[in-house]
């Protein structure tokens, strides 16, 4: 397994230029197809090629052109079902980006993914990855994830059925959405939850004691069951144990998987520079070498091209 | 090929060419100049975000606002409104001041490298020019 390991970190190595590029698309493709089939509320956007084009297109754009174009499409679905509920969208990201993401810009991916994750069932997973990968200070990611969630089940579960009302007026609406994220205790034990399970599992990977990263994720999956039922009786919010158990064990085996496939290997890219002189134009390629040991980038001789 | 040269020009083409390009263009600022800039831009967007939330938490009340608009009391709504904003304000100011300082620090110290590679690599090339000349003028005597 670990010789297994070793081979797919030597091939991103290598291949890096071809491989990034696919697994961003996969990534995008996995978050929009969610997303239409969470919201759908504007047609032409559901069109599968459309999709597989704004797939493609962000597997060539750095990492954040997926929850840049992950939130527009979003906002699009929430306008394709009324000008309120699309300018609630607008104002809603507009305030999670003034007051939080300016400043953690590489956490933005986590917001798409886990409208996506929790979509499919596993809200778990999201919160013990970014405790695994990232700091405590992301446990407010973790927050807004879940707030932009939440949107979401709002506009499909208050705001489309107020729309189909003839009597339902633009504030009714607009009241309706804000009453239903304000007063959401079910919000509420989420985020405290994913909150607290995101800073236990970052303080723990943090102690760097052996085996830390899956002490982190089993104790992150029992804390985040235990929690969940405490505060469920505590805040007489809904929780469907059996769906949340089911899903934090599926979470914590994806994540003791993603840990020992991803986040603990560190992954070097090939490095690619230009640079001239007044004699040679030099193109380099830097290739991380296949050592166990300390890390080194071995730098190939440079192809050059007399001028 | 002088390899000595070129290894030179690939370790200061990588402070220029990836991410550490972002730190030489923090360090052509001043950093009073870089933590202003930040801080002006700060008091606009936060001023934007407070704005925005505070429309949500009226249209949230709305109802209650319209029943008693003519017995409501103004002034202490308004005193709220002002210390809520200048309570946000300055604590994202503070934090904008301290991340932009950081990252200034972080920035001097990468830009202090780059410089000294760069005068690592301008010495070789005089060197190779001097050797250069040195050749030229053997072969002339010759």
């Amino acid at each position: 397994m670990l010789a297994l390991r070793d081979r797919l970190k030597n091939l991103y190595g290598e291949y890096d230029r071809y491989i990034l590029p696919v697994i961003k698309y996969a990534l995008a493709l996995f978050s929009f197809i969610s997303i239409n089939r969470m919201l759908g509320y504007m047609q032409p956007l559901n069109n599968v090629v459309l999709i597989l084009a704004l797939s493609a297109v962000c597997g060539i754009l750095p990492w954040n052109g997926i929850p840049v174009l992950g939130v527009l499409l979003v906002i699009l679905h929430c306008f394709g079902l009324g000008m309120e509920v699309g300018v609630c969208a607008v104002v809603l990201y507009m305030v999670l980006l003034i007051f939080y993401f300016r400043f953690v810009p590489g956490d933005g991916l986590a917001l798409v993914l886990t409208a996506a994750t929790c979509n499919l069932g596993f809200p778990g997973i999201v919160p013990i990855g970014l405790g695994l990968m990232r700091g405590p200070v992301s446990a407010l990611t973790a927050v807004c994830g879940m707030i932009s969630w939440f949107f979401i089940r709002v506009v499909n579960e208050i705001a489309a059925p107020m729309k189909l009302s003839p009597d339902a007026s633009l504030l009714s609406v607009v009241q309706g959405m804000l009453e239903g994220m304000m007063n959401n205790r079910e919000l509420l034990l989420y985020v405290l939850v994913f909150g607290v399970v995101v800073l236990v599992v970052s303080l723990i990977k943090s102690t760097g004691v052996s085996w830390c990263a899956e002490l982190a994720v089993l104790l992150g999956g029992v804390l985040q069951v235990a929690l969940a039922v405490l505060l469920a009786g505590l805040l007489g919010a809904e929780l469907n144990l059996t769906s949340f158990m089911m899903g934090t064990v599926l979470a914590v085996l994806v994540s003791l998987l993603l840990n020992w496939l991803v986040y603990d290997v560190d992954y070097k890219r090939a490095e690619y520079l230009q640079f001239e002189d007044d004699t040679y134009v030099y193109y380099v390629k830097a290739i991380p070498k296949k050592c166990t040991g300390p890390e080194a980038v071995e730098e190939t001789l440079p192809e050059s091209e007399q001028e | 090929m002088n390899e000595k040269k070129v290894h030179q020009m690939i370790r200061v083409a990588r402070y220029e060419q990836k991410a550490e390009s972002e730190d030489l263009k923090i360090h052509k600022y001043y950093r009073r100049d870089y933590v202003a800039f930040a801080m002006i831009r700060n008091f606009f967007v936060v001023t934007i975000g407070y704005g925005l939330l505070l429309g949500a938490v009226l249209l949230y009340n709305m109802e209650f606002l319209l029943n008693n608009l003519k017995n409501l009391n103004v002034k202490p709504l308004l005193i709220t409104i002002g210390t809520g904003y200048v309570f946000v304000l300055a604590l994202y100011s503070v934090l904008v001041y301290t991340l932009c300082s950081l990252r200034y620090l972080r920035a001097e110290r990468k830009a202090k490298r780059y410089y000294s590679e760069l005068k690592k690599l301008r010495n070789l090339q005089r060197m190779e020019k001097n050797t250069l000349k040195q050749q030229d003028e053997i072969q002339e005597v010759q």
